[in-house]
């Protein structure tokens, strides 16, 4: 029996530390998805919280045919696509804009010009906001998270082919919107 | 851009899957073969790997805190809210120290207040509840028609046994300075009783879950006010023990309300349950209710004699209310003569389905002390006048019951000539929250409840005073007529006769024989009080028959 197995089992015979455990381990991952699909800490904090409890009271519906975390991030996107549907605050362009800078690259700068990683990093993140949440979600799930086309298709409950073509004209509209920020011939052709 | 807008080629789709190594042997095979000669597919792919590691290059966000503590507390929240409740013990997940889950973000917040006005309402409620669960009596009538009274015929023996749901919020008309405001009768839950027509019948109604829950009406006839002052239809769920016999003390098949007090009505028993004003739930007790039985010769009551006798102590009877209404009970002051006939054929005072009247009657002590003073004193009309004592078991539930208890003795010393009638065990009315304990004034409700169609509501003492000033210092509703009519639609009716009764609207009218005393006694003889009064013919012959219980 798995750890998670365990301590889902400790779980639902009563024991709260034991699901406080499995809180602990997965919390931060994901955290930092949800961050990334929907831009805010504050937002991906509270999906974080009620993905959990959700999880916790649907706990004894887990088979475990599936990975605790593929269960718990089906739980989380599902929230997470609500949350966003509903309108809520999700991080814009605009929003990060602020963490970026006004202007686009227009120079195309290039690891060489000095960009920061952080620049980077916020730029993005910042482009990932642009995208549709069907877009963002499979992104973040297979290069952040690295789930497999297999477990996309699992939490975002769609057929495979749908992940494979999903992810692909995800990544293309990615590509549309950092070429003009990012020189991705310099970053490739650096690795 | 959107899904369908972009339109890739299946071999650029693969070189995606490519990338993440997610493809069949056969498929990896021909892009490769397609990379080695396609400078494109070579440029794409490139492009494709970056976008990949732009994104697997963004730092991992922690949430810089352990959630756990959080997350359990809400679960156990969770639990509680939906009566799952466990024994986690969520301070011990991971050190993590009990903290109001407060603090972490805006939803928390959002769930922080909602837990506390959900827990404010529950304590509202809950204390409702326990008032409700306070209310509910059972009254148990044996009312044997003994004649003890001088020239009085052989009575025949009949037993009621009801419960009562007095949920009572008295009401009084306050429309100052005009008599209609003063003729506004408080009915503090008034409840029903049961009149049977053989000796074995037996009416028990448990006492309504929630008195205070607002009733609807089974038929929009219900006037607002009599919503605001009884709990007719409310979800009460009384339960008719033993029935009377079906035509003198029909039973609904079913009624929108299952109270105690529709229910005992139903019976035949009148019954009227005023809905819980908080103000009274504050401050009411649960009280019994003090019944007196009477039993009227037939002349006296083709006569009205005994709504004669409550005008000459000033009590005035509602006049309108059956015309409103279509219930039952016809007004005495327009039945007599003309209509003796009908009206004598109707009761079927010489059938074994003889009915009771009953009649609800708020009025100043002094004034019913009077009234109980001349039904003592008139052989002539009435054969015999009791009060109903608590049953010797049921001390405990009587015992709250100060005020009625101790109205109860005082009216008993008018006693004469009728068998004994002890509420049975279980089987109590609850004058509950009718009854003001501190003060003796007509409760807010029942002052509320009176101003129903009335003027604005003034809870205050001048109003009381005013009454007992008037020359009609008492008021009474007949809630039951004793007839042989559709039972199951009077019960209804009786509620919401009753609750026009409590409504105290100028219109409402039908007051008649029994009094349901619920208003607790103030200071003196002027303070009002309820009682219920249960008038019998005396010549009613014993009705064999039994009713069977339900």
């Amino acid at each position: 029996m798995s750890d998670d197995a365990s301590l889902i089992a400790a779980s639902l015979a009563g024991d709260n530390a034991a699901f406080g455990r499995l809180v602990s381990a997965y919390q931060d991952r994901l955290f930092n998805s949800l961050l990334r699909v929907l831009g805010s800490r504050e937002d991906a904090a509270d999906i974080v919280q009620d993905a959990f409890v959700q999880a916790y009271t649907k706990l004894n519906t887990f088979r475990g045919g599936s990975a605790f975390y593929t269960w718990l991030y089906r739980i989380a996107f599902n929230l997470a696509m609500s949350h966003a549907r509903r309108g809520k605050r999700t991080a814009s362009l605009d929003d990060r804009k602020s963490l970026v800078g006004d202007e686009p690259m227009d120079g195309r700068p290039t690891v060489d010009s000095g960009m920061m990683q952080q620049e980077r990093a916020e730029l993005v993140h910042a482009a990932l906001g642009e995208l549709s949440l069907e877009y963002r979600q499979i992104l973040v799930l297979r290069e952040i998270d690295g789930c497999s086309y297999d477990e996309i298709a699992e939490i975002l409950d769609v057929p495979v082919g749908t992940v494979r073509s999903r992810l692909f004209r995800a990544r293309m509209e990615m590509k549309e919107l950092l070429s003009p920020r990012l020189h991705f011939e310099r970053i490739v052709d650096t690795r | 851009m959107s899904e369908r807008e972009f339109q890739p080629e299946l071999d650029d789709e693969l070189l995606s899957a490519y990338l993440d190594n997610e493809l069949t042997v056969e498929e990896r095979a021909a892009v490769e073969a397609r990379l080695a000669n396609d400078p494109d597919a070579q440029h794409l792919l490139h492009q494709l790997r970056s976008v990949s590691q732009s994104v697997q290059m963004l730092p991992l966000e922690g949430v810089g805190r352990d959630l756990s503590g959080e997350i359990l507390r809400r679960v156990e929240a969770k639990k509680l809210g939906s009566g799952e409740a466990s024994g986690g013990d969520s301070s011990a997940v991971g050190g993590v120290t009990p903290r109001l889950p407060i603090f972490g973000s805006r939803r928390s917040w959002i769930w922080a207040t909602l837990a506390v006005a959900a827990g404010l309402m529950i304590m509202v409620l809950e204390r409702g509840d326990e008032k409700g669960k306070q209310l509910p009596a059972v009254a148990q009538n044996e009312s044997a028609n003994a004649d003890r009274s001088a020239g009085a015929n052989g009575s025949p023996e009949k037993r009621a046994e009801t419960i009562v749901s007095a949920p009572s919020p008295s009401a009084v008309a306050e429309e100052d300075g005009e008599k209609a405001a003063l003729r506004k009768l408080s009915v503090d839950s008034p409840s029903g009783s049961v009149a049977g027509s053989s000796e074995s019948d037996r009416l028990a109604v448990s006492a309504p879950e929630d008195a205070r829950k607002p009733t609807t009406s089974a038929d929009g006839e219900l006037r607002p006010r009599i919503d605001t002052s009884l709990d007719v239809s409310g979800d009460n769920k009384s339960k008719l023990v033993a029935g009377a016999e079906p035509q003198a003390m029909p039973r609904p098949a079913s009624l929108p309300n299952e109270g105690a007090v529709a229910r005992s009505a139903a019976a035949g028993a009148p019954a009227a349950s005023t809905k819980l004003g908080d103000e009274q739930q504050s401050t009411g007790d649960a009280n019994d209710l003090v019944v007196v039985h009477v039993s009227a010769k037939p002349a006296a009551i083709r006569g009205g004699e005994f709504e004669k006798l409550l005008a000459r102590n000033g009590v005035e009877f509602d006049a309108d209310a059956k015309a409103e209404d279509g219930i039952a009970g016809e007004s005495l002051k327009k039945t007599p003569a003309s209509s003796a006939e009908s009206y004598d054929k109707s009761r079927n005072l010489n059938g074994a389905n003889k009915s009771v009247d009953i009649v609800v009657v708020d009025a100043p002590r002094d004034v019913l002390a009077a009234c109980m003073a001349e039904l003592q004193h008139d052989e002539s009309n009435f054969a015999s006048v009791e009060v109903e004592q608590p049953a010797a078991n049921d001390r405990a539930a009587t015992a709250a019951a100060g005020i009625t208890k101790q109205l109860g003795s005082e009216l008993r010393q008018y006693n004469r000539g009728m068998n004994s009638y002890q509420q049975s065990a279980g089987a109590r009315f609850y004058a509950g929250d009718s009854a003001n304990k501190d003060q003796g004034q007509l409760s807010d409700e029942s002052k509320r409840s009176a101003n129903v169609g009335g003027g604005p509501s003034q809870n205050n003492q001048p109003v009381q005073n005013q009454r007992a000033a008037q020359m009609n210092r008492g008021r009474a509703l007949r809630v039951q007529a004793g007839r042989d009519e559709d039972q199951a639609s009077r019960a209804e009716q009786l509620g919401r006769r009753a609750g026009e009764f409590g409504g105290g609207g100028g219109e409402s009218e039908a007051l008649r024989r029994n009094v349901a005393q619920q208003q607790k006694p103030q200071n003196e003889n002027s303070e009002e009080v309820r009682v219920l009064f249960m008038l019998s013919p005396e010549a009613v012959s014993p009705a064999p028959s039994k009713k069977a219980a339900n």
